[in-house]
């Protein structure tokens, strides 16, 4: 884990770049292989669609023919691009101009952040013991048939089970709010007060994709430990007269784990598309309501922004845990 | 003559499968005397494993139908399953068919050897458990640095060490090695099997060999057992087996060896088994 490991994090970190490079490249090239001029294309969709409440329309041709410079050669424009990718200015957004998209992501980020990465961590925390727990000859029959119960749910899609739970715990018991991410009027602080009242806003939304995606994780954790279980070194460890708590923990769950790491990894990256569909329910400003705000209202510059983001976030997500992998599996920096 | 380390008698075993009750393990009976070495031989799913399992009580999907095990005059059927945990590899070890695949790939050598003594309350400190990880390795063979490294950074020859050391880490009476060397060519296959033999006799305790190569086993044993179909058809002296045999399945094991190993066989099986110095061990 010295010269070969770091040789690994090279080659790892020139794929992310790869990937980066790739992502924003394309998000570059598609409004240009799109027939016509692009603003003017995005500007006459939304007259067409009766945005009478425009604003100063003929200022926000002039400002993107200026950032775009349209007239200027295409490479010097991809240069541009960069730059503007750089420095997070993402262009503004058509509907709510002159907010600029970057912003958009910026107010939005933190909140889904918060929302989807607790509740997946939560999530795969619980299903991963459950399912390593279920795949586990010696575990008691009220949990396994407990974990059964759980699985069943997962097979239910978290919009629904968001809805159910909005319906009674919102609408009809009137113990948590049906929407927002805080009270109306109230601004974010590091204060107890704010603090509750971001949770007590999360608690349907983070509770609807904990329950169904705890089954998910199970499912794939208690597949791997069966099979796991199935190996030779887990007989070799019997055989050596470990304690079962051991072979569970060291043998067992230490070796499942491994594929269920890159699954999460890939969950943490797909974290802003996960969103979109439990913040619409839940009206929660995060980035998800607002590519969902965006795609309805065509505001191209703030979906073209998020779905960057989007990509960035995925590479970025894969290598770090391509960075932590060899340090769980010793194999793997090692291999080709 | 003392309470033999392993008496087994009259053992049946039963698989429960699909198609009915199939019996593995028919009527078995043998036993070994402290230090012995005992050969069991005989075709692909003749039940050598499924004994070697029954002893260990690690049988999948099967059961001991009837008959028993005495290990030093003691039966085992009455011991709990608690008790029989901490007998493995204390008493009885096994030194595994697979060793390519025994070994946990994300634990280093030092830590899969050193949790037997943990496990067993066998306490020491830093020091004392790298020493004796290290003597460990060192008498199989291996280089005590091995105790740092993963399992995928050795040889399958180094493997199938690691397994024997760790066989003889809590000096047990009786080591079960069942096909210990299938996996290796057939210089290693010599090597390894002459430092199972070498640190058997420090230890002076007894050995199961199962195998199939019938030339080999006679370098290593004293006795054999030739299994057919489930049942024990014949045991013997090497010699007696070589000179005389009595069941159709090992005149036609014997009968496949190439005609000079089956006369070196035969002399170097008479009295006493090949000297393991006499092999060349190495990695
Ligand atoms: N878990 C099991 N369930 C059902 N049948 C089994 C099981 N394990 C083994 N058997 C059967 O029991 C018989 C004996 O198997 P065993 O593994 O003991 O053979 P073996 O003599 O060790 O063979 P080999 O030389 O190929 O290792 C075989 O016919 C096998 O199909
Ligand atoms: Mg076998």
């Amino acid at each position: 884990m010295t010269a070969s490991y770091w040789d690994y994090v090279a080659r790892r970190f020139g794929i992310m770049l790869l990937v980066v490079f790739l992502a924003v490249s394309i998000n570059f090239a598609l409004p240009r292989l799109m027939p016509g001029d692009p603003i003017e294309n995005q500007l006459n969709q939304l007259m067409a669609s009766g945005g009478g409440a425009m604003g100063d329309v003929g200022a926000m041709v002039a400002s993107y023919r200026a950032r775009f410079g349209l007239d200027q050669p295409i490479f010097t424009q991809y240069l541009v691009y960069w730059q503007s990718v750089f420095s997070l200015d993402l262009g503004f957004s058509l509907t709510n101009y002159p907010e600029r998209v970057g912003d958009a992501i910026l107010a939005g980020l933190p909140w889904t952040l918060g929302l989807l990465g607790f509740a997946t961590l939560v999530s795969f925390t619980i299903g991963t013991l459950l399912g390593g727990l279920m795949g586990w000859p010696r575990s008691p029959r009220l949990l396994k048939s407990f974990g059964s119960g759980v699985l069943l749910l997962s097979s239910v899609p978290y919009f629904l089970i968001g809805m159910i739970l909005l319906y009674f715990f919102a609408v009809v018991f009137r113990f948590f709010p049906a929407g927002g991410g805080m009270p109306f009027g109230m601004s974010a602080g590091f204060n107890l007060e704010s603090i509750r009242a971001i949770a007590w806003h999360a608690t349907l939304p983070l509770l609807s994709i904990i329950i169904a995606e705890i089954g998910a994780w199970a499912i794939g954790m208690r597949g791997m430990m069966v099979s796991v279980l199935g190996e030779d070194y887990i007989a070799l460890a019997d055989a050596k007269g470990l304690r079962p708590r051991r072979i569970f923990l060291r043998y067992g769950m230490r070796n499942a784990l491994l594929p269920q790491m890159t699954k999460l990894a890939m969950a943490l990256g797909h974290i802003v598309s996960g969103a979109i569909l439990v913040e619409v329910i839940f009206s929660y400003p995060g980035i998800g309501f607002r590519l969902y705000q965006a795609i309805q209202s065509k505001d191209y510059f703030v979906i073209q922004g998020i779905v960057l983001l989007l990509s960035v976030s995925i590479a970025i997500a894969m290598f770090i845990l391509d960075l932590i992998y060899p340090l769980i599996d010793p194999r793997i920096a090692k291999g080709k | 003559m003392s309470v033999p380390v392993l008496e087994v008698d009259q053992l049946v075993i039963d698989y429960g499968t699909r198609g009915g009750v199939f019996r593995a393990v028919d009527d078995v009976s043998f036993s070994l005397n402290r230090g012995e070495r005992f050969g069991l031989v005989g075709e692909s799913g003749s039940g050598k494993s499924t004994t070697i399992l029954a002893l260990m009580r690690m049988l999948r999907g099967g059961r001991v139908s009837s008959g028993g095990m005495r290990h030093n005059g003691r039966d085992l059927a009455g011991v709990s399953d608690a008790e029989y945990r901490s007998l493995r590899f204390a008493e009885i070890s096994l030194v595994p068919q697979g060793a390519m695949s025994s070994l946990n790939p994300v634990l280093r050598i030092g830590e899969q050897m050193g949790d037997i003594f943990d496990d067993h309350g066998v306490r020491h400190n830093r020091g004392q458990r790298a020493a004796i990880i290290s003597e460990l390795l060192t008498q199989v063979g291996l280089a005590p640095e091995m105790r740092h490294h993963y399992p995928h950074e050795l040889s399958g020859g180094m493997k199938q060490r690691v397994c024997i050391a760790m066989g003889i880490a809590l000096r047990p009476s009786l080591i079960l090695a069942d096909e210990p060397t299938s996996a290796l060519d057939v210089i290693v296959q010599k090597q390894v099997l002459a430092t199972l033999g070498r640190v058997q006799q420090d230890l002076g305790a007894a050995v199961i060999l199962i195998g199939h190569d019938m030339a080999l086993m006679a370098h290593f044993v004293t006795r054999l057992g030739v299994m057919y179909k489930g049942r024990l058809v014949e045991t013997g002296s090497v010699r007696d087996i070589f000179a005389n045999p009595q069941h159709e399945y090992t005149r036609m094991l014997i009968n496949s060896l190439p005609s000079f190993d089956r006369r070196k066989s035969f002399r170097s099986g008479a009295a006493r088994p090949v000297r393991p110095a006499a092999f060349q061990e190495g990695v």
